[in-house]
């Protein structure tokens, strides 16, 4: 595919986590692979401790794979050391969940977002001074607060220097953590209206990753639904939420609260019982299946893989196929469409 | 259910026919070292017995302050101008703390945001069970167990046996609000206050959480107050809704007749901007900020980011008006709002 820009092909990552003398190995993420098309969003969704955030931090190299590799604009980085990580770093930026807790509480404004410039460009004083001023015009923000502190700034203004900090060097990927996780509804629309902008003008590609299933509906054209650490259901956003097909999916889906609908009847969700298992003793055969309202024998026995169930969806559940069935061709196409509403 | 009267008080300590918690024109101001801040102006509020009302509203608008002010749990900094919260036949306002002590957590019950944080890290799950149970209900420590097992299994806890004995860190969270919904249950309360019960919870655990609550407080026969910010939560939860802003209300009414002939244009505001992703939802918010509550506007708490503000709405103050049964609003121009607002609102309207 000529327009892919991010591939990761069955990246694994396990931590080791010690309890007395025991080593036990935490699987935070199994063969996950996707494929990212240049200039669209991809959307990574799934309860906390799924393994979405790791997913994302090995692909920004904050976290090196125990296996898999990384394809990022045709270069592996998944095994790079940091140095040789280094030219990639400016090409592929990061914006964290929480504003605050991101934001060095002792760089004013201005130290924040020159400090990548300082790193990567190595600008003159005139020239680093107008990057700066165009960037801040470019998120909303106005040129006295440069001076500030970020406990001095609200929440979506800290979200803003974030992503200012963030695309400053002009990045071609920006993975996107949970950015509107923290922020009041009206505060949220507003910064994903200008993350969608930022995208339209400067034509970055996303990685969105939320729990917040509006937002993933919303913004991303392709999404993948994450449950411990296993990609179970991949596909087109809005087909996806209209026609769930792997139980989990189902399921989170039917879970959102919403606005209307209750006076409907009670045919909307089926709630699943349970919490998510721990990752630390992964059940067998389907990870879904101790929860999964349409479970079967061969559930228990053998994990299901990603195969191709329809056009352009990718589900991992025997629903939908056997293990025998050949293994799919390939990943999804994130074709170059761009992904708005 | 019915054990306790709300007859206890006379004359203007009793409460509305029909009404477990009575609040009126509540002002609560902050003093602090950049100011006084006016974080509630002048709040009335009527909880209808057996129901559960919801409050909804961005943050700092005056949701948990408002429920901190029922529960006499506010910091030293905070002081009550003026305002009447009647329970049961009594001022809660004028209560001393020791009074308070033997309502807390017997007559009212209280969860909060963040489960693991209000639970103590140093009991057991049966301990601080133990500690409810005995200084309200004076049992013992083998018939504390015994209700503790079954309060456990009344909000559905897997192995309630094996986690009587847990401490809070070995819970997950969904786990911990549990043992929370539990504990504020425990007595059986007149009231119960849920301040953001399901916020940083995953949305499977959510829907449980949410489907036991609502079961929970309706067996029980007890009264519920539910403070979110998340209007999809109070729609799926409640039966009434309150709308606050700047430490005000702007809108109150039935759940469905907030949500389907939104009067106040905050409230329009906030149900178009939480897109759900229920249909091709559009990108809506509400423009500006948030209002400094050390200098509240003169005149409506909205008026800098409403769209269809006029002359008045800078001078005087909006009261909460009747439209229809039940359903007030605090807006001058609250029939206006639909038509400047167009799309869904505005045609729900028309037909009406």
């Amino acid at each position: 595919m000529d327009h892919e820009i991010l591939r990761v092909e069955k990246i694994r990552k396990s931590f080791t986590k010690r309890v007395l003398w025991r080593v036990e190995d935490v699987k935070a993420v199994n063969d996950v692979s996707f494929t990212v098309g240049k200039g669209t969003v991809f959307g990574l969704v799934g309860e906390s401790g799924c393994g979405k955030t790791t997913t994302a931090r090995c692909i920004a190299g904050l976290e090196r794979p125990s296996g898999g590799e990384i394809i990022f604009q045709g270069d592996a980085i998944g095994h790079l050391n940091a140095k040789a990580f280094r030219p990639y770093r400016r090409r592929l930026q990061m914006v964290f969940q929480d504003p605050l807790d991101s934001l060095n509480p002792r760089y004013s404004v201005r130290s924040t977002i020159q400090e990548p410039l300082d790193i990567h460009m190595r600008l003159t004083r005139k020239d680093r001074e107008a990057r700066i001023q165009d960037i801040l015009k470019l998120v909303g923000l106005r040129s006295e607060l440069l001076s500030r502190y970020p406990h001095q700034l609200s929440s979506g203004q800290q979200q803003r220097v974030g992503i200012a900090r963030a695309i400053i060097c002009d990045p071609d990927l920006v993975l996107l953590d949970e950015p509107t996780a923290s922020l009041d509804v009206s505060v949220r629309g507003r910064i994903l209206e200008l993350l969608l902008d930022l995208q339209e003008r400067l034509g970055i590609t996303y990685l969105l990753i939320s729990h917040d299933l509006g937002t993933v509906h919303f913004v991303c054209y392709h999404t993948a639904v994450m449950y411990l650490g296993f990609i179970v259901e991949i596909g087109v956003t809005r087909d996806l939420f209209k026609h769930p097909q792997h139980p989990y999916t189902e399921a989170l889906i039917g879970a959102r609260p919403r606005l209307r609908g209750r006076t409907c009847g009670k045919e909307r969700r089926v709630l699943i019982k349970g919490e998510i298992p721990s990752p630390m003793h992964l059940p067998s055969g389907c990870l879904f299946h101790p929860r999964c309202p349409q479970v079967m024998p061969i559930c228990r026995e053998r994990r299901p893989e990603l195969v191709l169930c329809a056009d352009d969806r990718m589900v991992a559940c025997h629903l939908y196929g056997t293990p025998e069935d050949t293994r799919s061709v390939a990943e999804p196409t994130a074709g170059g469409e761009a992904a708005e509403a | 259910m019915e054990k306790e009267t709300t007859r206890k008080g006379a004359g203007p300590l009793e409460t509305p026919q029909g009404v477990v918690l009575h609040i009126a024109d509540l002002r609560v101001v902050f003093h602090t070292y950049v100011g006084t801040v006016h974080a509630l102006s002048g709040i009335d509020l009527d909880l209808r017995e057996g129901k559960i009302t919801g409050l909804a509203g961005e943050t700092g608008c005056g949701k948990s302050v408002t429920a901190k002010a029922v529960m006499q749990l506010l910091p030293s900094t905070a002081e009550v101008l003026s305002g009447r919260i009647l329970f049961g036949g009594e001022d809660l306002v004028r209560k001393t703390p020791s009074e308070m002590d033997a309502i807390r957590g017997k007559r009212i019950g209280m969860i909060f945001q963040n489960p693991r944080a209000a639970l103590n890290p140093l009991f057991t799950v049966e301990e601080q069970l133990y500690f409810l149970l005995h200084r309200h209900e004076h049992l013992g420590r083998k018939e504390a167990r015994k209700r503790s097992l079954a309060l456990l299994e009344a909000v559905r806890m897997g192995g309630a046996k094996k986690r009587l004995r847990s401490y809070p860190f070995e819970l997950s969270t969904g786990m911990c609000q549990r043992v929370m919904i539990a504990m504020g249950l425990a007595c059986s309360p007149k009231l119960f206050i849920a301040d953001e019960p399901t916020t940083g919870l995953d949305v499977t655990v959510q829907a449980q959480v949410l489907e036991l609550f609502k079961h929970l407080v309706y067996e029980v026969g007890s009264t519920a107050l539910l403070i979110t910010h998340d209007l999809g939560v109070i729609a799926e939860t409640s039966d009434y809704m309150g709308v606050m802003y700047g430490g005000r209300m702007v809108e109150f009414g039935t759940t469905e007749d907030l949500i389907e002939h939104t009067l106040h244009p905050y409230t329009q505001g906030l149900l178009r901007s939480s897109f759900t992703g229920e249909d091709d939802d559009e990108l809506h918010y509400i423009p500006g900020v948030v209002p400094d509550l050390r200098r509240p506007p003169s005149g409506c708490v909205f008026e800098a980011r409403c769209a269809v503000c006029v002359e008045e709405c800078r001078v005087s103050v909006p009261d909460m008006i009747e439209v229809e049964n039940g359903h007030r609003v605090a807006c001058f121009q609250a029939g206006a709002a639909g038509i400047a607002d167009g799309g869904k609102a505005g045609s729900t309207r028309g037909e009406r």
